[in-house]
């Protein structure tokens, strides 16, 4: 009887030395792991891009007076229904700046007269300069779940740029422009020594 | 009966306690070089900023960039400062990014004032200070039906959170490239052209008129004025 009392002992205590030495490396480890300084063991991956050249596609002389820069973002939502299971979702962030002015390319021959200190202009209409206003570098992708193909990503694309267009091009923003474009042109004239500034659009 | 289930109490304890350490050191995964917190902070707010602006755009580039980027990974040991990296066989990633990028060189008139405008003492002549010009990303646009990846079976697809983060190291790297794209140049001469024009039509015959920049920039001083936003390449 003694004697298994004696094993059981003797179990236990071993039990409990290989529990603490457990619990000690346990810690150990731990704490090594903290400092970063004794043992430190990860998986690491580069996330940088590799080293690409730059294609130039074409480079173009323009003449674009901005007077307005709207940035917006606009957030799409895509969702695609499944017969089983959960449905797929993409939700993403797009922003982009639209900017609104006159195109000099647009302007008529002799839209500048000036008699004296007198001057007139004869501008094109103003109007949101060009299409292509959305960074997608800048867009965040909010939530993915399933996958998606490159044509529901264009489809956002479109959407946003519509949303944003919608949004931002309107007869308030356009006359915003207008207006900016005046006072700014009026006042660049008169650094010119003009004193009478006459500015006119054409109708769109 | 006592001791023996003190004693499995202890094992279960200690194994618990165990795990809990081990998963401290456990494999950590990111993806994107940032934390999954930081994702889930992101705001929601829709903004819609205004500026009113006089800014003459003169140069117009469409640049195209393919994006690499290869996803290996590597196990670091780190021992008493000493640090070992093991390629992994847990199967490698890649994908191939094209995009386009349109940068506008421009010429902000908001602050042009008289001092940068000389007349000869017969007012014959002309000659115009610009302000300095400026290049902005106004547009960047990921070709979807082009790009292309490739992962190992062990391995997940590239999300499009990680494709959005290289479409962004893509474009900084173009921003980086800009002094070499000869964009300053031709700012200058499509100002030249876009400007003698308007000027001669004030009554200055084309050969008295003359424009210049601040300074005369050399491709050495273009780096070091490249402005800190992302977006805007001051020169």
């Amino acid at each position: 009887m003694k004697l298994q009392t004696d094993k059981s002992n003797h179990i236990l205590s071993n039990s409990l030395l290989i529990i603490a030495a457990l619990v000690l490396s346990a810690l150990g480890v731990r704490r090594c792991n903290e400092n970063r300084e004794i043992l430190d063991v990860e998986v690491v991956h580069s996330d940088s891009i590799d080293f690409t050249p730059v294609h130039i596609r074409s480079i173009e002389n323009i003449g674009e007076w901005e007077f307005l820069a709207i940035a917006d973002e606009e957030l799409v939502d895509s969702t695609r229904h499944r017969t089983l299971g959960r449905d797929d979702r993409l939700v993403r962030i797009y922003h982009g700046t639209l900017r609104l002015g006159i195109d000099l390319r647009q302007a008529r021959e002799g839209w500048v007269q000036a008699i004296g200190d007198s001057v007139h202009l004869q501008l094109p209409p103003v109007r949101l300069l060009s299409e292509r206003f959305i960074d997608e570098a800048r867009t965040r992708a909010f939530y993915e779940s399933g996958t998606w193909d490159a044509r529901a990503k264009e489809q956002m694309y479109y959407k946003a740029a519509r949303q944003m267009r919608h949004r931002c091009v309107t007869p308030q923003t356009l006359q915003q422009a207008e207006d900016n474009a005046r006072a700014e042109l009026t006042a660049l004239f008169q650094t010119f020594g003009f004193k009478s500034i006459g500015i006119d659009f054409d109708k769109l | 009966m006592k001791r023996k289930i003190l004693f499995h109490n202890l094992m279960v304890v200690a194994t618990v306690l165990v795990a809990t350490a081990c998963t401290s050191t456990a494999v950590r995964e990111d993806t994107t070089g940032s934390t999954s917190e930081s994702a889930v902070a992101d705001s929601v707010d829709l903004v819609m900023a205004v500026a009113r602006t006089a800014k003459l755009h003169t140069a117009e580039y469409h640049v195209h960039k393919i994006v690499t980027h290869s996803d290996v990974k590597f196990l670091r040991t780190t021992l008493l400062g000493h640090t070992l990296d093991t390629r992994l066989s847990l199967g490698d990633r890649k994908i191939a990014i094209p995009i386009d990028v349109t940068l506008k060189a421009y010429i902000d008139f908001s602050g042009f004032n008289e001092s940068q405008i000389e007349r000869s003492p017969d007012g014959q002549k002309i000659h115009i200070t610009l302000p300095d010009p400026k290049v902005v990303v106004t547009s960047s646009r990921i070709d979807y039906q082009s790009t292309k990846q490739y992962t190992d079976i062990l391995r997940s697809d590239f999300t499009d959170e990680e494709m959005t983060y290289f479409t962004a190291q893509g474009v900084r790297s173009i921003l980086k490239m800009v002094p070499k794209l000869g964009i300053l140049a031709t700012a200058r001469q499509s100002a030249a052209r876009t400007l003698i024009p308007l000027i001669a039509s004030m009554g200055y015959s084309e050969s008295d008129i003359v424009i210049t920049f601040r300074k005369e920039f050399t491709e050495s001083d273009l780096p070091q004025l490249i402005d800190n936003e992302r977006s805007v390449v001051k020169f």
